[in-house]
């Protein structure tokens, strides 16, 4: 039990480790966001067309190319400023797959094979779009933010203010927030890999269907950042088929234990699931279309 | 006092940074690669908490330690216990690597091994290839007779899984990626001509060179026989970075 539970801290402070200076950018991004980007001049850059406004919006993470942990509070602070819950989601479902690390390492981690880095990129765009679109369809979007942050949003003074007394102040609200859900999120995701033997899952390995279902709760489980999973996935390429390991690196980045608690903090929690079970329907889709055509 | 414990939290996760890079323990929790970049982040914690909670001294100078302490306080206490937790764990305790322990969760491979290409470059000798170099070599020898005979001296845990007979173990370490929670086990199997006395998880020096032997299941397989295994302290990098 006592080695048990030293895995468990172990891999806990692992998430934690690797998490925190991607939220630090984010943060100080979100930051700068408040003090030197003004309301008028965000709703001046993105078109007034939304759909051109949503395809525009998923390529934002090429300018600041942080995984997942990070892009929470950007979106956080881009609703403060004016931009639509379905535009924040767009970002925030993109971001981690839509930017030039991530696609990097997919390119160089699947050198053999380029297309799974073809696969997961043009997959990132396209279901970060339609369920971007979706929403913005929805009249009252803002029944899908929790009341806090709908309260937030609502009551947001628009004052520019360039203090560090203030900087400090919006850094310090919005790292409290952020940690607390990343080390709620990181202590279950550590626990759930320690006591649910992943041995079940690579059992699976071979089989075209039930392989994507294994990578798809391993992609939830181990909760990695969208920057390196790809060279994590390549480990398995011998023995999971293709078509699971793009499951696992199109689902692991939008959706996994950790990334479920930060979302939170702007989210409620039905919408979560159906962002959820939305994004698991597509990636099971596209990993069984691989798996057949054999690409 | 309370304005400023925010800013104090983040003041820790710095010291932790700090505390991390001092005792060299970085790479307990993340490749070698992010250290960097948390140090970034550390620094970023400690700059700001530190201006923070020195301001909020400076604006409270006389009420600072005049502290009341209600309902109201108790429920933002409970709301932020993971990042308590979180701080306690990280600034009590010392830093640990991964455990056998944990091998139901994590895959056991030495085959599955992303090699990254032809620009490995072997050093002359073999005895000091390093274990990449030896995974590297296994994955890519043309048959198992072209290892045989070759001189190895390697460093890791033993590894024993409940069926292997008591002179068979692994001699194994943690395969990182990015950070622990994707820590694969990679092993080179040791055949002794005796009982092994060593312990799960001791970490050893072994001396010998490989040789092909028929397994269980009557495979050829190679394994190194060992002329000299001793105890050693666990390295300063425990795990092989990938």
């Amino acid at each position: 039990v006592f080695n048990q539970l030293q895995n468990f801290i172990t891999l806990f402070l692992s998430i934690v480790v690797e998490s925190l200076p991607f939220v630090i950018v984010g943060i100080l991004v979100s930051t700068l966001v408040a003090l030197f980007v003004s309301e008028d001049r965000l709703v001046k850059l993105v078109p007034q067309n939304k759909f051109l406004s949503h395809v525009i919006i998923s390529f934002l993470g090429i300018l600041a190319p942080v995984c997942q942990c990070g892009n929470v509070p950007v979106a956080r602070r881009l609703m403060l400023k004016g931009l639509s819950v379905s535009q924040a989601t767009t970002f925030l479902l993109a971001a981690p797959i839509v930017n030039p690390l991530t696609v990097l390492t997919t390119w160089e981690a699947f050198k053999t094979n380029h297309s799974v880095a073809i696969i997961r990129l043009l997959a990132g765009v396209v279901i970060a779009n339609g369920i971007g679109r979706y929403l913005s369809w929805q009249k009252n979007q803002e029944r899908y933010l929790t009341k806090k942050f709908n309260d937030e949003v609502c009551n947001v003074t628009h004052t520019q203010k360039l203090k560090i007394s203030y900087a400090l102040e919006l850094f310090q609200s919005e790292f409290i927030i952020i940690m607390r859900l990343l080390c709620l999120g990181a202590i279950f995701a550590a626990a759930t890999q320690v006591f649910i033997p992943r041995t079940i899952l690579l059992s699976f390995g071979q089989n075209p269907y039930l392989s994507i279902i294994a990578m798809l709760a391993l992609g939830f489980i181990i909760s990695l950042c969208s920057t390196v999973d790809a060279f994590f996935a390549l480990s398995y390429v011998t023995t999971f088929t293709l078509g699971s390991l793009l499951t696992f690196l199109i689902f692991g980045p939008l959706v996994d234990i950790k990334m479920l608690f930060m979302m939170k903090s702007i989210f409620t929690t039905r919408f979560l699931i159906w962002v959820t079970i939305v994004i698991a329907v597509i990636s099971i889709f596209i990993g069984v279309i691989f798996n057949y055509l054999r690409l | 006092m309370k304005k400023s414990l925010p800013y104090l939290t983040i003041l820790l996760f710095g010291i932790y940074g700090a505390k991390l890079f001092l005792l060299h323990k970085i790479s307990f929790y993340i490749s070698y690669r992010y250290e960097l970049f948390f140090l970034f982040g550390a620094t970023v914690c400690l700059i700001v908490g530190g201006i923070g909670v020195l301001q909020v001294l400076a604006q409270n100078k006389n009420t600072f330690l005049k502290i009341r302490y209600g309902k109201k306080d108790l429920k933002t206490f409970t709301k932020n216990l993971p990042i308590v937790f979180t701080l306690l764990v990280a600034l009590l305790l010392p830093a640990w690597t991964l455990h056998s322990a944990s091998l139901s969760q994590q895959p056991v491979s030495l085959n599955n091994f992303p090699i990254s290409s032809s620009r490995t470059i072997l050093p002359k000798n073999t005895q000091d290839y390093t274990f990449q170099n030896w995974i590297y070599v296994l994955s890519f020898m043309p048959t198992q007779a072209s290892i045989s005979g070759k001189l190895v001296k390697i460093t890791g845990f033993v590894y024993r899984a409940p069926d292997y007979r008591q002179n068979v173990f692994m001699v194994s370490r943690f395969q990182v990626t990015c950070c622990s929670v994707d820590a694969t086990l990679i092993g080179l199997p040791v055949k002794s001509d005796k009982t092994v006395p060593f312990q799960q998880d001791e970490w050893v020096e072994v001396k010998g060179k490989f040789a092909v032997f028929l397994n269980r299941k009557n495979e050829k397989q190679v394994f190194i026989v060992p002329s000299e295994i001793k105890k050693v302290k666990e390295p300063e990098f425990p795990y092989t970075f990938y």
